[in-house]
């Protein structure tokens, strides 16, 4: 079976697709870049703690952070040389991270591309975990723990996730706490990794100056196919409410920083997810971009200040709006945010206006396709949500005046709008 | 890929990459000035007034509107340290002419905006407004004191000024809060004045048009006068007296060790893909020396690296770990320089680390602001080789060259920041 080939011709980009024997979806962006970005993700992140699959009897129930520390793990093998090492052969930039809902491995290269594509797909494939190698583990990832416990960004942006989700597993820091990481045992990483890491529930994003056959020889070499299997997944039940309205804690910052959310529902299909995007962004940048009444009116009187910034996040299961900033008096940012949407479902903005942040979308999207890397990740989140990047210029361009002040009215729900502060510690 | 320089003025000089890989156009105009506590703290205020309004768009808002329009115009202003020279730097990123739907000649317009921008502030009494002054002093002064939310960055910055007390690369580029705090609309003009009278103009372009079709650009919208720029050379010491040891309390969980070191040498000089390369195998890569032993076997600290000023010949051994092992990872991190200085070097290290560095140099070329970052330097220290050129120069260098300059760096100051 040869490659679908996708093009979009306003932006003079195109990609190759094919799912692979192995089960792995292969997609191929050619670019004509010095340097050639690879990643390859798994649907699976820190929110995934309950699973099993349809070969499995018991659903298993697994620490928090097992995601992330699959992650470092994976890069050792039986002979404790990690993968680094291997792609420093072959001159190979490494990487990986996880988020809430995926974990993605990657690589760019300038040289060599084929035997950097060997290196990551046959580490991927090939886990090794013993006691010895996780209690190694334990105390790099406790450092790194301990590094974003002194990072107020990181610790006000937990608490707003926090405040907004009563159980959803998405308020669980990413890394897990240095007591949960402690849980962590062989066998439990391997039955993790059997069940997400099936390349039925993977994809590779490659994007640089290659071709989709060269990408697909390597996958031929290195790769054995996986048997297909259904993934189950349980999720806490998660009310529609929020869980608290504010909350706070003392860190070493100078001025009060926060992130003020609004708890939005969960979308229920792909071609839902990528056109609440697009309506979104639009909305966001009307009410709060650098151009908005809001935020000149506010930036005027000193309210806020150029660290303002707003931004929509959503996936399988959970969707809110983000509102973050570091200012002297966040709880009067809170209660302006609220007005000024109450204020606009009753006055909406004029077509001038909406056409205006339309533009601003569309061109904001054109500076995502001058890099490999931001491509190939971008991609990725895209497959994962059931859609196509190449599709979001026109998804943008498809929403209409009146459906953008429809979804308005009926979404930002004001009572579900939280706060969480970082204050300054009391001097003593 | 191709790089041009021209002087369109005396003292004004345009340089452009031209490359068609992307889609969008990048252009700075850097204003060039000794980096001293007199007048850094003016220079750092003036982008932040300056973006508040124009003749033409009073305020913000206006501006960002026509910014709008110009299909979400990038259009900033900012400070930036490179040795001891202090670049006021006015930026903008468009998309490129051919992504318009309306046909917009994109790029000229913009320019017109920038030069708006750097040459018809609003102004009040025949001086900036009073009002803007005001508010962004307090922008500014709180954003200087948030330097201590970022403890890696900050525990960087306390290191410099340390190691370099008495010098200019000491002065904070973001200006201090004591000199922020006097500063009148009165003064802030005249510096402004000074700045576009006196200062070394250096422009430079990514994208797809030549320097010639740059500097058309520039002569109908920036008209920069010709000027007689003094540019003070960066002071580069390779000694040091004796070791500077300062501790810092913060209520942190996580101690940040800093490790000042001069590097004895410094972009200037034909040595430092030398330097470079032992940068890369001792600390610069993750199959550096650093990263596999104190990272990776001794399982010290989540982070170990080498951050270098290449202008200024500094560079700081940055970590993450708990204070308890404070000593121990100190004690690692010198073990580990001495055995590059020792030649406890194996073939695979050094060509792994050739690979990286290699890699490193050509992936430059694949982001707009890497490529202006990496041209400024250079011309700053009066070079003009491309990252090709400096990955084509790394096949022959040597271990003895590495050996060499591991020997040259001298040891300045450990600051710690903990708990």
């Amino acid at each position: 079976m040869s490659f679908a080939v996708k093009e979009n011709k306003t932006l003079n980009e195109k990609y190759y697709f094919k799912k692979h024997k192995s089960g792995l979806s292969v997609y191929v962006f050619p670019k004509k870049h010095s340097n050639t970005f690879a990643l390859i993700g798994t649907k699976y992140g820190s929110i995934d703690t309950t699973f099993k699959t349809d070969r499995d009897s018991d659903f298993l129930t697994i620490p928090d952070g097992v995601a992330h520390f699959l992650e470092h793990k994976l890069f050792e093998d039986e002979h404790g040389n990690d993968a680094f090492q291997r792609y420093a052969k072959y001159g190979g930039n490494a990487n990986a991270f996880t988020s809430f809902v995926r974990t993605a491995y990657l690589f760019s290269c300038t040289n060599n591309f084929e035997d950097n594509l060997e290196v990551l797909l046959d580490f991927v494939t090939h886990p090794f975990f013993s006691e010895e190698s996780i209690k190694k583990e334990q105390g790099i990832i406790g450092e790194e723990i301990r590094m974003y416990q002194d990072n107020p960004g990181w610790r006000v942006f937990f608490n707003m996730l926090g405040a907004m989700y009563v159980n959803n597993t998405v308020r669980k820091d990413i890394a897990g706490t240095v007591e949960s990481i402690s849980q962590i045992t062989p066998d439990i990483l391997y039955k993790t990794y059997n069940t997400f890491y099936n390349l039925n529930n993977m994809a590779l994003c490659v994007c640089g100056d290659v071709t989709a056959e060269q990408v697909e020889s390597v996958c031929d070499k290195a790769l054995e196919p996986s048997e297909e299997i259904t993934i189950e997944r349980i999720f806490p039940e998660e009310p529609e409410r929020i869980n608290q309205e504010r909350v706070t804690l003392e860190l070493e910052v100078a001025q009060p920083i926060f992130n003020i959310g609004i708890k939005d529902v969960p979308v229920s299909s792909p071609e839902e997810s990528i056109k609440r995007a697009a309506v979104y962004e639009i909305l966001l940048q009307l009410l709060f971009g650098k151009s908005s009444d809001f935020y000149n009116r506010h930036y005027e009187s000193g309210l806020i200040n150029n660290k303002f910034a707003v931004s929509f996040d959503h996936d399988r299961n959970f969707a809110h709006i983000e509102i973050s900033g570091s200012c002297d008096n966040p709880d009067d940012v809170k209660k302006a945010v609220c007005e000024e949407i109450a204020l606009r479902k009753n006055v909406f903005f004029t077509k001038e206006e909406f056409d205006r942040a339309k533009r601003v979308v569309y061109a904001n999207n054109i500076y995502n396709f001058d890099s490999t890397e931001v491509i190939a990740t971008g991609f990725l989140s895209f497959v994962f949500s059931g859609n196509d990047m190449l599709e979001y210029p026109s998804i943008v361009s498809s929403v209409s005046y009146e459906e953008s002040k429809e979804r308005l009215m009926s979404s930002f729900d004001i009572n579900k709008c939280v706060i969480s502060i970082v204050f300054p510690k009391k001097t003593q | 890929m191709i790089f041009e320089r021209m002087e369109i003025k005396k003292g004004v000089f345009v340089s452009a990459v031209k490359t068609d890989k992307f889609k969008t156009n990048l252009l700075t105009v850097n204003l060039l000035t000794p980096l001293c506590a007199e007048t850094a703290s003016l220079n750092s205020l003036l982008t932040d007034v300056i973006k508040r309004g124009t003749v033409l768009y009073p305020n913000m808002q206006i501006l960002h509107k026509k910014q709008d329009e110009l299909y979400s115009l990038g259009l900033n202003a900012y400070v930036q340290k490179r040795g001891e020279l202090q670049l006021i730097t006015f930026e903008l990123s468009a998309i490129d002419d051919a992504y318009t739907f309306d046909g917009m000649n994109l790029l000229e317009q913009a320019t017109e905006l920038l030069g708006e921008l750097i040459f018809n502030p609003v102004t009040e009494n025949s001086v900036f407004r009073a009002e803007y002054v005001a508010q962004e002093k307090k922008n500014l002064i709180d954003s200087i004191k948030a330097q201590i939310n970022n403890k890696s960055s900050y525990a960087i910055k306390r290191c410099h000024e340390i190691m370099c007390k008495g010098e200019p690369f000491a002065v904070s580029v973001a200006g201090e809060i004591s000199a922020v705090e006097k500063i009148t609309p009165e003064q802030l003009y005249a510096q402004y004045k000074e700045l576009l009278k006196n200062a070394a103009v250096e422009v430079l372009f990514v994208g797809n048009r030549d320097a010639s079709e740059i500097a058309a650009l520039l002569a109908k919208h920036l008209p920069f006068t010709e000027r007689k720029p003094f540019i003070k050379e960066t002071i580069v010491k390779t000694t040091a007296d004796e070791v500077k040891k300062v501790t810092e309390k913060m209520q942190i969980n996580q101690c940040k060790l800093s490790i000042g070191m001069r590097i004895g040498t410094s972009l200037k000089s034909k040595d430092y893909i030398k330097f470079s390369l032992f940068n890369e195998l001792f600390g610069g890569s993750s199959t550096s020396k650093l990263f596999l032993n104190v990272r990776e076997k001794k399982s010290l600290c989540y982070y170990c690296q080498p951050v270098v000023e290449g202008v200024k010949g500094v560079m700081v051994i940055a970590s993450g770990v708990e204070s308890k092992n404070k000593d121990t990872a100190y004690e690692a991190i010198m073990e580990q320089l001495e055995d590059v200085r020792n030649g406890v070097i194996s073939d695979a290290e050094l060509g792994d680390a050739k690979r990286s560095l290699e890699n490193a140099y050509r992936e430059i070329t694949d982001s707009p602001a890497s490529i202006c970052a990496w041209y400024i330097s250079r011309i700053i220290t009066g070079r003009s080789d491309s990252p090709e050129d400096a990955a084509n120069s790394i096949a022959s260098v040597t271990k003895t060259d590495i050996i060499v300059m591991a020997k040259r760096l001298v040891l300045d100051t450990v600051y710690s920041l903990e708990g």
